[in-house]
């Protein structure tokens, strides 16, 4: 059921906290988080490692629950929708990960268009969408490529197609530049910024304090809170 | 489906040694199935066939000793029925379909070229539809003249007419029955007959029930033959039949000894149990190799599955719902079983066409693969795929994107 407002931000967490179990242990990955990012938003969020980051972006992803708190994505509370609700969710939410994951046996303009095919997209529009992403992102001479024949930079780039071409307002970035050499962490950072400056709304989780330093927003994490939110 | 089919296809050419042993074993499973039970459907077919080479649900009644003193008569007393009694007891009984009194009497035929010692049958002209005796072309029965007016005609068994007339048609030709000379009316078509009373149909001789009564100085018959209009009531039929006799030759009607009966259809349903079970066992025996290759399958999904979590978590993680998976899973596990299958199908018919052609078939039956049956082999293999993709269709639905993609 959707209670959805106009004037919402995009993403808005209430107390936010999320519990593990480990080895027996209760394990406070998020400890009562409160956040609210607008539409149009381009945040890194930094912090140690175990600090909570990813956490908070599978939250904000729904890839994961909270354990308790309030989670709205465009002004729908998310935070108790079931499996196959959260899937559904999901598909207004762009993730680009570390480690790329292009599925390895298929073609670019395949994993480009993966999104769609599980939206319904019919294969021929998907295929025409997946090449235009490509394209966007100066690959469209790599679509037949699988991942063994594409560089790091490269598979990011894909990886950001395919993150942008089922049209989702929100783009979540988990250390983009993490397994890139300087030269392709580099583009990855200037396409980011293209995208931020088309008026995308990017919530970047990173290590990297040069990529963080272009953000428009800068939040730190510590043991599960957010010990600081700057703007520029 | 397509998407479906293509991940499919594109996971067996990774695995394929394991892949082609998983279809085989589904293929195996529906060959066994359809050609095991074509076999004994055409066994069965060939037994009721040869079952209906007596008669098709008769019953043969024949007179014996009373066992019970009935309206001051004593026990002990042999029956004699006459033609008169056996077409009264027919009247008499609405459920009946057809009744026949039958003389026999043994003597010798013969021809210009054999001449033989033979069993000749006094019938009526019903006696034909009943015992399945269909004259061979340009040929025919006893009618009802023939009975009326006690002609000297003769209907022969195919084999017998054969001996008699080895040269030639034996229809319009003459035999002499002892001195009697009888004209040939009709042969016998050839059928199969797997059991008689008093020799098979092929070697007997069939006149008029009058003509040889007359000839022979007969007046009581040997046995009669009769059926129900529905087969269901043969036990009623047979009883009321009797009861009819015993009202006319005054004997107990419930003296089960005075008249004999030999029930066909009682054996015809006995042996459709027979079939019935033999099926079943058979289908089980199928059903099993079916379900061994099911488990393949299962097997060959749920590796699938593993392999494939991190290609799973990132299909979840960019908005595939677990439900969608799970039927994508089932899709390509009733292509997979549902390609073994029609391959065992295929083979199945090549195999039973081909035994089908084989001489042995006279002693095997026609195998054949029913409607039913292949219907039944369907919806078998359906449930064979719904099975083998449970347990990774639960794998699957069980799946955390977050802990798949750290896969």
């Amino acid at each position: 059921m959707s209670d959805r407002t106009v004037d919402a931000p995009l993403v808005s967490l209430r107390g936010v906290t999320k519990v593990y179990e480990r080895e027996g242990a209760p394990v406070r990955a998020l400890d009562g988080v409160d956040l609210e990012v607008a539409a149009e938003s381009y945040v890194a969020v930094t912090g140690a490692s175990g600090s909570g980051k990813s956490t908070l972006l599978h939250v904000i992803g729904c890839l994961d629950t909270p354990s308790s708190g309030s989670y709205r994505l465009l002004g729908e509370e998310l935070a108790s929708l079931s499996a196959d609700e959260r899937s559904l969710r999901r598909r207004r939410i762009g993730f680009v990960f570390q480690a790329f994951h292009l599925a390895p046996r298929m073609t670019a303009l395949d994993n480009v268009a993966l999104p769609l095919r599980y939206a319904g997209v019919s294969l021929r529009d998907r295929r025409a969408r997946a090449a235009a992403m490509l394209a966007r992102v100066g690959l469209a001479d790599r679509s037949m490529h699988t991942r063994a024949e594409l560089s790091g930079g490269q598979q990011q780039r894909v990886a950001i197609a395919r993150a942008l071409v089922a049209k989702a307002p929100l783009l979540l970035c988990d250390e983009p530049t993490g397994n890139l050499d300087s030269k392709s962490g580099a583009e990855i950072v200037a396409l980011l910024e293209e995208l931020a400056a088309e008026g995308r709304t990017l919530i970047v989780v990173t290590h990297d304090l040069a990529l963080a330093a272009r953000a428009r927003r800068r939040l730190r994490m510590t043991d599960g809170r957010i010990t600081g939110d700057e703007a520029s | 489906m397509r998407d479906a089919a293509r991940t499919l296809w594109r996971e067996l050419r990774r695995d394929r040694a394991r892949a082609i042993v998983s279809l085989l074993g589904i293929t195996w499973g529906t060959l066994a199935i359809l050609v095991l039970l074509a076999f004994t459907v055409g066994m069965e077919e060939l037994f009721d066939e040869r079952s209906a080479g007596l008669g098709d649900g008769i019953a043969i009644a024949w007179p014996s000793r009373t066992s019970k003193s009935w309206q001051g008569l004593p026990a002990g007393r042999s029956l004699a029925i006459t033609r008169d009694d056996v077409l009264a007891a027919g009247n008499a009984v609405p459920v009946l379909d057809a009744i026949s009194p039958e003389f026999r009497v043994q003597d010798r035929i013969a021809s210009a070229d054999a001449a033989l010692r033979v069993s000749i049958c006094g019938v009526e002209p019903v006696f034909a539809r009943l015992r399945t005796l269909r004259p061979s072309p340009g040929g025919r029965f006893v009618d009802a003249r023939d009975v009326a007016e006690r002609r000297r005609v003769v209907f022969l068994g195919d084999r017998l007419a054969l001996r008699l007339f080895p040269r030639g048609s034996a229809v319009g030709r003459e035999v002499r029955i002892g001195r009697t000379p009888y004209l040939v009316v009709g042969v016998l078509e050839q059928k199969e007959q797997d059991s008689d009373y008093g020799g098979k149909d092929e070697g007997l001789a069939f006149a008029p029930s009058t003509t040889l009564a007359a000839a022979y100085g007969r007046r009581f018959v040997n046995d009669c033959v009769f059926r129900a209009r529905d087969p269901e009531r043969q036990a009623e039929c047979t009883a009321a039949v009797v009861a009819a006799l015993a009202a006319r030759l005054r004997f107990d009607p419930a003296d089960r000894q005075a008249v004999s009966v030999w029930d066909t259809t009682e054996q015809q349903r006995m042996l459709g149990w027979i079939f019935l079970g033999f099926h079943v066992v058979v289908g089980i025996a199928g059903a099993v190799t079916l379900m061994a290759g099911a488990v393949g399958i299962a097997h060959l999904m749920y590796l699938m599955v593993r392999r494939r979590t991190a290609e799973l978590g990132l299909a979840l993680a960019v908005g595939a719902r677990p439900a969608q998976l799970c039927r994508e899973l089932r899709a390509q596990t009733l292509l997979l079983v549902g390609a073994g299958g029609a391959l065992g199908a295929v083979l199945a018919f090549a195999l039973v066409a081909i035994a089908g052609a084989g001489p042995w078939t006279a002693e095997t039956g026609v195998p054949r693969i029913p409607l039913a049956l292949g219907v039944a082999a369907v919806l078998v293999l359906c449930a064979c795929a719904v099975a083998a993709s449970a347990l990774p269709a639960r794998a699957v639905s069980r799946l955390d994107p977050v802990m798949a993609l750290r896969n």
